[in-house]
């Protein structure tokens, strides 16, 4: 899933620089597209003494004025004579800009994006082969990480930060419920969720779209099931496991009612996901460690613990992170692999550290006291080694966003039952898989 | 023209033909100093639509980037299959009609109210295309904040006047979204329209009306009789506009709710979009666009055949 913009302010266009190129974009229509394309190279004016660099991000790392990775890119221009201009977009256009920018001849030199779209932009050609760039440094990465962004046997793209999935809970809402722990198995999930519901106040929190989608693939994992088949062809999530845990998944809403129904308009962001949580009307949400930093800031008094998604047949989460990539459009690949290899170097992490309490995609980072200092952090660090990552095929982004999204919907808002849309779901996510 | 030929002298008869010509002669270097603006116009305006008709007949789907070919009417049989068309299409005539109908009845009432005599009248005129000219983003942001099902204003009066009771989900619901979002359009482009009329009305000459009161005609009369007919070019000109920018209107849906929940507010616009974001498939978001086009065509045609046609019956 792409990892959605989580700067804190509540309604969906959180990002309060939606650029205009952004407004202009959304005008619509195939002739804007090509018109922005136009425009979409002459962002790098820097005037470096050696080279200039343009990068472009979401608008939760690039930030609006300034940020860390605004201020990395001006440390390095200082040490290097390289400057990088970084540039942001919200989360949830930064790829249709990508795109649309790299089609029509322009675009930036590097992008950091959600890991989970690399494959599609590798096979695009979009992004540059970067293989034996990173084999010699591979192992310094979480496996998962770097999996996530080879596709075909090429890897495209260098880990910058890595994160998965993991249960939080509400310790006041449970303890004034009487429960002592969070739950640690399915079952225990759906009866503390009863038990925490009643008046304005639910148990569990559920997205809509592409955040619905997302968030079933752990509990397809939890129940043994697979999302695709070994050979990454044909959709594999219909077994009786993918059947069983979407219906478990959809009846949290659908027949438990243990989930608020505004969640039905969380579709633009994590920050309509995390409201009901940091509000105190929902008392357990499923996230990663992208919620932590929101949550922080709109509610710091919140009383929350962290601990591993519940199993059912076995304990599984769902890997993603960021990762960084030098585009088709870059004119001097090795000036712009000098400033990735630099900002995803050992050196670096406190960027991501400091600058955003993120994990950073790098094993040493397990020991840190960063890590280890916190027990949330402790608990993200620790499945970073055993989760799944999503299946690095370049249909991804259509499958998850687009048949799985539309599916979920169709279920949420009563349309179809779920067992036919999780079929029909499959057939359209194989048929996608095929190429036709 | 036609009477000055006829009067002059029989000898002038003979030289005609060659005034013609240097007559054709003294036109063409106009055409050379439009040249430059008018290579641009076609490049700007006419390149992008021959290269989507040309894409629209392409396999040309961005992850495959070595699968590029030329594929006929594939695009077009694969999207006219798909169910997603049908109810887009739908969704158009919807949203396109439900827009015309209701900018142009309030865009009427709004200009007769503003075309009178009241105090305050500037202020007023000016307080009413403040949604037209407040940017789709900031409309887009504020709407969502007053519509939100939990903290949104709205809700939160209705629930706090117990005129419902449980709080209803404006844009997350398929049963209400389309029908909030027709309404925000009109609420954002009514003013346009209004404006178009208020010139129009400006145009209807006192007399008329006069003569109108001294036969008698009361204030319906004169609306149907002396002010309708008067204005009848800008109701046109403001209807055509009004199909136009609706259908065509990508932002008021995308930004609320990018064509769901559940494919409710999926329209044209929406699924060529998401063809090509979401699929990275080109060939097939351009033969949507061109299906699109084709509609505009038909529908801006029979508009016109309908106005035009009414006026030729009537005058």
């Amino acid at each position: 899933m792409q990892e959605q913009d989580t700067g804190a302010q509540g309604s969906g266009f959180t990002q309060g620089r939606l650029s205009r190129r952004g407004v202009l974009f959304a005008a619509g229509g195939i002739a804007a597209t090509a018109v922005l394309a136009a425009c979409g190279d002459n962002g790098g004016m820097g005037a470096g003494k050696k080279g200039s660099l343009t990068l472009w991000a979401s608008t939760t790392f690039a930030g609006a004025g300034s940020s860390a990775l605004r201020k990395a890119a001006g440390d390095y221009a200082a040490k290097n004579g390289v400057s990088v201009t970084v540039q942001g977009f919200p989360a949830n256009d930064l790829i249709d800009k990508v795109t649309t920018a790299l089609t029509g001849g322009g675009g930036p030199d590097i992008v950091l994006v959600d890991v989970s779209q690399v494959p599609q932009l590798g096979a695009s050609k979009m992004l540059v082969d970067l293989t034996s760039r990173i084999k010699p440094i591979s192992s310094q990465f979480f496996a998962g990480n770097i999996a996530a962004a080879t596709v075909n046997g090429a890897t495209y793209a260098v880990p910058y930060d890595t994160n998965n999935v993991a249960l939080l809970w509400n310790k006041k809402m449970f303890g004034k419920a009487g429960i002592t722990a969070p739950p640690t198995t399915w079952d225990d999930l759906l009866a503390a969720a009863r038990r925490l519901t009643g008046g304005k106040q639910y148990g569990y929190m559920l997205g809509a779209k592409g955040y619905g989608s997302f968030l079933f693939w752990p509990w397809l994992l939890q129940n043994g099931g697979q999302i695709l088949d070994s050979s990454g062809t044909k959709a594999a999530f219909n077994s009786p496991e993918g059947v069983e845990a979407w219906n478990f998944y959809a009846n949290l809403y659908l027949t438990q009612k243990v989930v608020p129904p505004t969640f039905l308009g969380v579709t633009d962001s994590w920050d309509q996901y995390i409201q009901p949580f940091m509000t105190e009307r929902v008392a357990m949400m499923a996230i990663g460690d992208w919620g932590i930093a929101p949550l922080a800031k709109g509610n710091p008094g919140l009383e929350y613990g962290v601990v591993p998604l519940p199993k059912h047949k076995q304990s599984a989460t769902l890997l993603g992170g960021n990762s960084v990539g030098i585009t088709s459009a870059a004119k001097d690949p090795d000036l712009a692999w000098g400033f990735i290899s630099w900002l995803t170097g050992a050196a670096q992490e406190k960027v991501l550290q400091d600058g955003y309490k993120r994990i950073p995609a790098r094993t040493d980072v397990t020991g840190s006291a960063f890590v280890t200092g916190d027990p949330a952090r402790k608990v993200f660090a620790e499945q970073a080694t055993t989760a799944k990552s999503r299946p690095s095929v370049p249909t991804w982004g259509d499958i998850e966003w687009g048949v799985m999204a539309d599916a979920w919907d169709l279920v949420i808002q009563k349309k179809k039952a779920p067992e036919k849309a999780l079929a029909d779901a499959a057939a359209a996510a194989t048929k996608k898989l095929s190429g036709k | 023209m036609a009477v000055t030929h006829v009067k002059r002298p029989a000898t002038n008869r003979a030289e005609r033909p060659a005034t013609v010509r240097r007559r054709r002669r003294r036109v063409r270097p106009h055409w050379w100093y439009l040249a430059p603006a008018l290579i641009l116009m076609a490049g700007v305006l006419g390149y992008p639509v021959v290269d989507a008709i040309w894409t629209s007949f392409q396999h040309n789907v961005l992850t495959h980037p070595d699968a590029d070919h030329f594929a006929g009417l594939d695009n077009y049989r694969s999207v006219l299959t798909d169910g997603a068309l049908l109810s887009a299409v739908w969704h158009t005539v919807v949203w396109g009609a439900a827009n015309l109908v209701l900018q142009l009845v309030l865009g009427f009432a709004l200009a007769l109210l503003m075309h009178q005599r009241l105090a305050g009248r500037a202020v007023f005129r000016s307080v009413v295309i403040i949604p037209w000219v407040v940017p789709s983003i900031v409309v887009a942001l504020v709407w969502r904040y007053l519509l939100d099902p939990t903290s949104g204003p709205l809700n939160q009066l209705l629930t706090g006047l117990g005129i419902v009771s449980t709080s209803p989900q404006w844009l997350a619901d398929q049963s209400t979204a389309m029908p909030v979002l027709i309404l925000l359009s009109t609420w954002k482009w009514t003013p346009f329209v209004a404006v178009i009329l208020l010139a129009g009305l400006q145009t209807v000459p006192k007399e008329l009306h006069e003569a109108a009161m001294l036969d008698g005609a009361g204030r319906i009369q004169r609306l149907r009789y002396v002010v309708i007919p008067g204005i009848r070019t800008s109701i046109a000109l403001a209807g055509l506009l009004t199909v136009g920018y609706s259908i065509n209107n990508f932002n008021g849906i995308w930004m609320f709710t990018k064509g769901g929940p559940a494919g409710s507010t999926e329209t044209l616009t929406t699924l060529a979009y998401r063809y090509a974001f979401t699929e990275f498939d080109l060939g097939r978001a351009a033969s949507i666009a061109m299906i699109l086009f084709a509609f505009l065509l038909i529908t801006s045609s029979v508009y016109f055949y309908v106005v035009e046609g009414r006026k030729g019956s009537k005058s």
